[in-house]
């Protein structure tokens, strides 16, 4: 548990500083609440019209998802990775070949993932 | 003692953080807010020394889930515009049907022996440490899960292929 001090004090120092900004700013800014001048397309601007948020193209849904594979698959390597150096030193039995067979044959099946991917031209925008 | 004092600091914040979500009446805003109930139990896991499942909290629900929740809401244009009011019946119906689920939760943990004894959920050892974990994935031996690893991969590439299938055009 010791360990993820410094993460929490980060975090904490994050927080703090980015609250404490907005917080000022609420604090030392003069107010006045919206009016019609106000809310009133700055000096040449147009009226705007319609709806501020539109629908956005399936293509963002794409790359959310081939994001969140190799989110996955990053997830998946994080343990292999903290123990690498230790595996590939010859602890329970693993020898460097095994490992880098095992973590080779991970990545070669997901890049051949990727490479359908980019073949498939799902990785162009547009 | 801090542990302690740390959980209940963790919990009222995952409680508040949930209650706004479910509360909130821009649909965005509960998105947001359900961030900060999953990472109240990033914390938590990370408390019990889970940090695999610590890890996995963030960056597939936070980084996965919550970002997916957000892309629905924009694609979806007019959901985030005005809140709809369920009806009482649903209401109750959902009630009652989360009311059953922490029931089932509680009884299973309590058959388990957690709810009486304390102390035996305090913290997962070493057991699931990233390490064993790690060293686990890449054993091929019979207490290896070599196995399910590589299968891990496959089944991601699957996933890959079908959404590229689902999502792109015919003949593009």
């Amino acid at each position: 548990m010791q360990e993820y001090l410094p993460l929490a004090s980060f975090l904490f120092l994050g927080a703090f500083m980015a609250g404490s900004a907005m917080l000022t700013a609420k604090l030392i800014a003069f107010e006045s609440g919206p009016n019609a001048k106000k809310n009133e397309a700055y000096e040449c601007g147009v009226e705007t019209f319609g709806d501020a948020r539109i629908q956005f193209k399936v293509g963002y849904y794409l790359f959310a998802l081939l994001f969140l594979i190799f989110d996955i698959e990053a997830l998946f390597l994080f343990p292999c990775a903290a123990v690498f150096r230790e595996a590939i030193g010859g602890v329970s039995g693993l020898t460097a070949f095994i490992v880098m067979a095992d973590l080779g044959l991970f990545i070669f099946i997901l890049g051949a993932g990727l490479v359908y991917a980019w073949r498939k031209g799902a990785l162009k925008w547009g | 003692m801090i542990a302690d004092i740390g959980f209940y600091i963790v919990a009222f914040a995952m409680l508040v953080s949930a209650i706004w979500a479910v509360t909130a009446k821009n649909i965005l805003h509960s998105a947001l807010a359900l961030i900060g109930s999953f990472f109240g139990t990033a914390i938590l896991y990370l408390m019990l020394s889970a940090e695999f499942i610590a890890v996995a909290q963030v960056l597939v629900y936070i980084g996965g889930v919550v970002i997916f929740v957000i892309f629905i809401i924009l694609l979806t244009s007019r959901l985030g515009d005005k809140a709809e009011i369920a009806p009482a019946m649903r209401k109750i119906l959902a009630f009652a049907l989360c009311s059953a689920m922490l029931g089932t939760f509680l009884h299973a943990l309590d058959r388990a022996g957690y709810l009486v004894n304390t102390k035996t959920a305090t913290a997962a050892s070493d057991f699931a440490s990233m390490r064993n974990i790690g060293l686990r994935f890449l054993d091929p031996g019979a207490n290896g899960f070599l196995v399910p690893f590589e299968i891990i991969s496959l089944l991601l590439l699957i996933t890959v292929i079908g959404a590229i299938v689902i999502a792109r055009k015919e003949g593009e």
